[in-house]
């Protein structure tokens, strides 16, 4: 037997068959084509608003200042000119920057930012990526490590011709009589002493606009250093008792 | 344009966007696709379902098509070849699509015409029969080269194969045949073995 001569001889597929097999075959391969490109719509849609918001974000954050808040010509911190992100330094290396938002108050008037104290959040230079949080009292902590792994760094702080080092949280001081006093001169005090200070506002008919009414410690009392004092400052009577 | 008047090549990339430049392949190409699936099963009603398995799994190959020169003919011989491979998973793949086609229903004469059908089956079920001796990759490419007439250059681009490997596998193939091949068909063999180890090509 030859495998080659004695195959028996071609045939044709059908008419009819082949017609039909033709036009289902052009519909399946246009339907999905179609399926094709639907599925692709939306993650095309998906992908450009993704491009679009990342990319806005950067041009965003591009627009945005960052950088140290500005000393007046008298030395103190000017407070309105500070930039939309303001540089943490740790190590004498800038390591990030917290928004302005969270770190001043706005407040027309305040002289002093009622948000000292609070965990805030640090960015990369960026401005989009966090990279870490600053501590009331450790200071710049990184993503993923613990606020108690970190050393005590000392702080010096600078007003205008004096320098002070702020001492760490192993250190303590004693909290002084502040009731009546003017309430910048009072945070003032209480900076000194390595304390971070929030201000908060109270009517009062009897201490004076501006003075302090309470500071959140009594007077006489040990706290550690680097802790928050809150104080409440008067705003005077209100309308009503006035 | 005619799509009559394109070569496969063209008609390949057409299909991307015009399925009709697919259609066209189809019509170009399935009779040789049928015979060859027949040659492999001898049953011209499952060389029917295959052959619209096959160009379906053709396109869903489409990106690894491999064109010999400007026919498509031998990637469609190698793609019904992995089909018969995996004839049972394939057509389950495309059942609901076979389904809808009509069966054969011949003009004519029917009972001439069955008769005939059932000779080839009967034929070709012995031929199969005395190549099942050989591995599968020596039967495909004597089903490729001595039966569908590809030259060994065009089976080798369609397998991903050398040329000589596709040489080796026939000549093995041959001489293990020897004993069941007549003298004259021994002969056409040996020369044709010869003249494609010089040109690389029948």
């Amino acid at each position: 037997m030859n495998i080659s001569q004695d195959l028996p001889s071609p045939r044709r597929v059908s008419s009819e068959r082949m017609n039909a097999a033709r036009r289902q075959l052009e519909y399946v391969i246009s339907r999905r084509r179609r399926m094709w490109r639907w599925s692709w719509k939306p993650t095309l849609v998906v992908a450009v608003s993704v491009s679009m918001t990342v990319g806005g974000g950067i041009a965003i954050a591009a627009s945005l200042t960052k950088g140290p808040i500005p000393l007046g010509s008298n030395g103190a911190l000017e407070l309105k000119d500070a930039p939309n992100f303001v540089s943490v330094v740790r190590e004498g290396k800038i390591v990030g920057y917290v928004p302005r938002s969270d770190l001043i108050d706005n407040a027309v008037g305040s002289e002093v930012s009622q948000k000292i104290g609070a965990i805030e959040p640090v960015y990369g230079s960026n401005l989009v990526t966090l990279v870490g949080h600053l501590y009331p009292g450790i200071g710049f902590v990184r993503l993923g490590s613990s606020p108690k792994q970190v050393a005590c760094e000392p702080i010096r702080v600078y007003e205008g011709s004096h320098t002070w080092n702020v001492p760490c949280s192993t250190s303590t001081v004693v909290v002084p009589e502040l009731v009546g006093e003017y309430t910048p001169t009072a945070a003032a005090t209480l900076s000194r002493l390595g304390l971070f200070v929030r201000v908060v506002y109270a009517y009062s008919k009897v201490i004076a606009r501006g003075d302090v009414i309470t500071v959140s410690s009594p007077s006489g009392t040990i706290v550690h250093a680097r802790s928050v004092e809150v104080i409440t400052s008067s705003i005077g009577p209100s309308a009503q008792n006035r | 344009m005619d799509l009559t008047d394109s070569s496969d090549g063209e008609l390949w990339i057409m299909s991307r966007r015009d399925s009709r430049a697919f259609g066209e392949l189809f019509e170009r190409h399935a009779d040789s696709v049928y015979n060859h699936c027949f040659r492999r099963t001898g049953s011209w009603s499952r060389a029917e379902d295959l052959v619209s398995a096959v160009f379906l799994e053709a396109w869903r190959r489409r990106n690894d098509v491999r064109l010999s020169g400007q026919s498509i003919l031998p990637w469609l011989i190698a793609v019904s070849n992995n089909v018969l491979r995996n004839e049972s998973r394939t057509l389950r793949r495309y059942e609901k699509l076979l389904r809808q086609l009509p069966r054969s229903s011949p003009k004519g004469d029917l009972g001439i015409d069955l008769d005939g059908r059932l000779d080839d089956e009967r034929v070709m079920k012995r031929v199969i029969s005395e190549i099942k001796s050989l591995r599968i990759e020596e039967q495909e490419v004597v089903a490729m080269c001595d039966w569908a007439g590809l030259s060994y250059n065009e089976a080798a681009t369609a397998l991903g194969v050398p040329v000589g490997t596709v040489s080796s596998r026939i000549s093995r193939a041959h001489v293990h045949l020897r004993g069941q091949l007549r003298p004259e068909a021994l002969n056409a063999a040996s020369t044709k073995d010869a003249v494609d180890e010089d040109t690389g090509s029948k």
